[in-house]
């Protein structure tokens, strides 16, 4: 078991380190530079600046000091605003971590109990209209859902504010826009996996001893049930995340997101790159932790590697 | 004693049998059968109808619209739908109705194309894999699943940004991202037909390679990949507008269905049906072929359908 996560522990940061590298170095052969998209600057001020940021050093340089100072915690500063980019993201990353964490609440609350209900009583009505609507919020895109939450809930109905993230009524559309359509993906999910360990033998045998059937779903099935849904958490993960950049620029939330879209845009090297890591080491630790517990959970896994 | 003996019943029977073993020859082929079981889906053939209606609308539509899709006119700009512009007009006076048609058919475009592109690379990919196999194998393999575990939007919003923006970029790094699922999928199915009885068959009767490629294999893959290619379009298509959404997809004036509705997010206040038009339009155009997908899935490979 040790060894196992000692192994997963160092293929993610071979994952990471190769992100890492791909990104500089993307971000660096680029054509343009971070001050280029602004006003005309005289050459002289402007070769002042890229001396000063290191820019005019060999790249190779630039990518050691970079990963040195990587090791050290410090992003660097920001070419386009005065603050580090350890502040930048320290300011944006709450908000989308809130963000995000609301979203897969609405998709865990709301996905687990239909895919269960659905899967009890297959071919019924609570198992068809369900399963149909979560198609339908699988095929709806984020960017399709959200400003018409917005369009209902807040130009028409007037119930919440159509965009900004002052009161905590404005996180119920940016969490329902990214929740819903993975509460439908889950609850697809949830039900194929416990459909499949309800068809087993050992069901069968509880039933005809006689265990009441509530038992039998939450005491013997859920845990194998639930463990394709375990699984899915990694790539939910990376999928909310991309989620954000949509819902953070239609509802204007000072996430990093929207800020990631932004400092893409303008070109700001070491804002991107700080932003990226950060993606990565939330994406790569996500999925270790995943790995990890459906290991716990399914013994089967152990014998799979060796 | 007669010398002729009697026809016993059960070789009086024997011209009944012939027939069945003809009818059972020129029977059911695989994409007989898979016909028969899709035209009992109905949501899957409506889906089809939709898919043909849409096809039209988009590309034919463009033409026999009596405007064109540049052609602004400021003095009739945001107008709501009356006669002359069913579906209202935009923020430059552009008829709306001909920029949701021309956006269906730069979306739909894009979703075909980059669909073909991922196909053709990650069928030749999977099965060049599954069957020169051993390490090769493994390590053709390996490099898709370090693929796999990229955080890809972020990469592709980085290179759409960064870059030159422009369509073939777009289908570059749509084509990069998609074809990883089709290769999984071919290696899979090739690796499993290789050991089947009928390809053992096959061998043992002294067939060619070629010929068992060719006749057996190939036929068999084909059925997952139409699948998996009708699955594909819609998240071609969903990757191409959530770029073109966020402003680094098909650049104006050109429009897709992705930024006909980043326009419409702008303007929803006032003016809701520039949203809810391009909106129902791409959001009918993806259920069909979801519903159309899932469809052929069960209608072509029964085994793997869900339950």
């Amino acid at each position: 078991m040790l060894k196992f996560i000692l192994k997963r522990v160092a293929q993610s940061i071979v994952a990471l380190f190769v992100i890492i590298t791909i990104t500089f170095f993307m971000v660096r052969f680029a054509p343009g530079d971070p001050f280029s998209a602004e006003r005309k600057m005289p050459e002289h001020i402007k070769q002042n600046l890229m001396e000063h940021y290191g820019l005019n050093d060999p790249l190779a340089v630039q990518y050691v000091n970079y990963l040195g100072n990587l090791v050290q915690g410090d992003l660097g500063p920001s070419f386009t605003e005065t603050r580090s980019v350890n502040q930048i993201l320290a300011a944006s990353f709450p908000v989308s971590l809130e963000l995000g964490s609301w979203a897969l609440l609405i998709a865990l609350g709301i996905g687990l109990p239909v895919g269960i209900t659905a899967s009890v009583f297959k071919n019924s009505m609570v198992d068809y209209i369900p399963m149909s609507m979560a198609m339908i919020g699988i095929c709806l895109p984020t960017f399709v859902l959200g400003p018409i939450l917005a369009l209902v809930f807040g130009v028409w109905l007037g119930w919440f504010n159509v965009s900004g993230w002052f009161m905590p009524a404005d996180r119920v559309l940016p969490a329902l826009t990214i929740g819903l359509a993975y509460a439908a993906v889950i609850a697809r999910i949830t039900r194929g996996g416990m459909l499949e360990v309800l068809s087993q033998d050992f069901v069968r045998t509880a039933k005809a001893k006689g265990v009441p059937f509530p038992r039998i779903v939450f005491f013997h099935t859920l845990k194998g049930g639930l463990l394709p849904v375990i699984s899915f958490l990694g790539p939910a993960l990376a999928g909310i995340i991309s989620g954000s950049f949509v819902v953070e620029t239609v509802f204007q939330i000072p996430g990093m997101g929207r800020q990631f879209v932004q400092s893409a845009f303008n070109r700001d090297y070491t804002l991107v790159l700080g932003t990226v890591i950060l993606f990565a080491v939330l994406i790569t630790l996500a999925n270790l932790l995943v790995d990890i517990i459906q290991v716990i959970i399914n013994p089967r896994l152990r014998f799979e590697d060796s | 004693m007669s010398v002729e003996p009697k026809l016993s019943p059960s070789e009086s029977r024997l011209p009944d049998v012939s027939v069945d073993l003809d009818n059972i020859e020129s029977g059911t082929s695989l994409w007989q059968d898979a016909w028969h079981r899709l035209r009992k889906n109905h949501m899957a053939l409506i889906s089809f109808w939709i898919l043909v209606f849409m096809a039209v609308f988009c590309f034919v539509g463009p033409f026999i619209s009596p405007y064109d899709h540049r052609d602004n006119d400021l003095e009739q700009t945001l107008l709501s739908p009356h006669l002359q512009h069913p579906f209202g007009t935009d923020d430059l006076g552009r008829d709306q109705l001909t920029r949701v048609m021309v956006g269906g058919r730069v979306s739909l475009g894009v979703g075909i194309i980059a669909t073909a592109v991922s196909l053709l690379i990650g069928v030749t990919y999977g099965a060049t894999a599954a069957y020169v196999g051993g390490k090769t194998d493994a390590a053709m393999m390996r490099f898709v699943d370090v693929l796999y575990a990229l955080p890809f939007t972020i990469f592709v919003i980085l290179l759409m940004t960064l870059f030159e923006r422009s369509i073939v970029l777009l289908f570059v790094v749509i084509g990069a991202v998609e074809w990883l699922t089709m290769a999984r999928i071919v290696r899979g199915q090739v690796l499993s037909l290789k050991e089947q009885e009928f390809v053992e068959a096959a061998v043992s009767l002294g067939y060619s390679t070629r010929r068992i490629i060719l006749r057996h294999i190939i036929p068999n893959v084909l059925g997952v990949v139409v699948v998996y290619a009708t699955l594909t379009i819609p998240s071609v298509m969903l990757l191409e507008s959530f770029l073109s959404f966020l402003g680094l997809g098909v650049q104006p004036p050109m429009p897709s269905w992705g930024s006909l509705i980043k326009l419409g997010a702008d303007n929803m206040i006032l003016f809701p049906h520039l949203l809810l038009i391009p909106a129902f339009f791409f959001s009918l155009t993806l259920f069909s072929l979801n519903f159309l997908g899932d469809g052929l899935r069960d209608a072509l490979d029964p085994k793997s359908s869900k339950d």
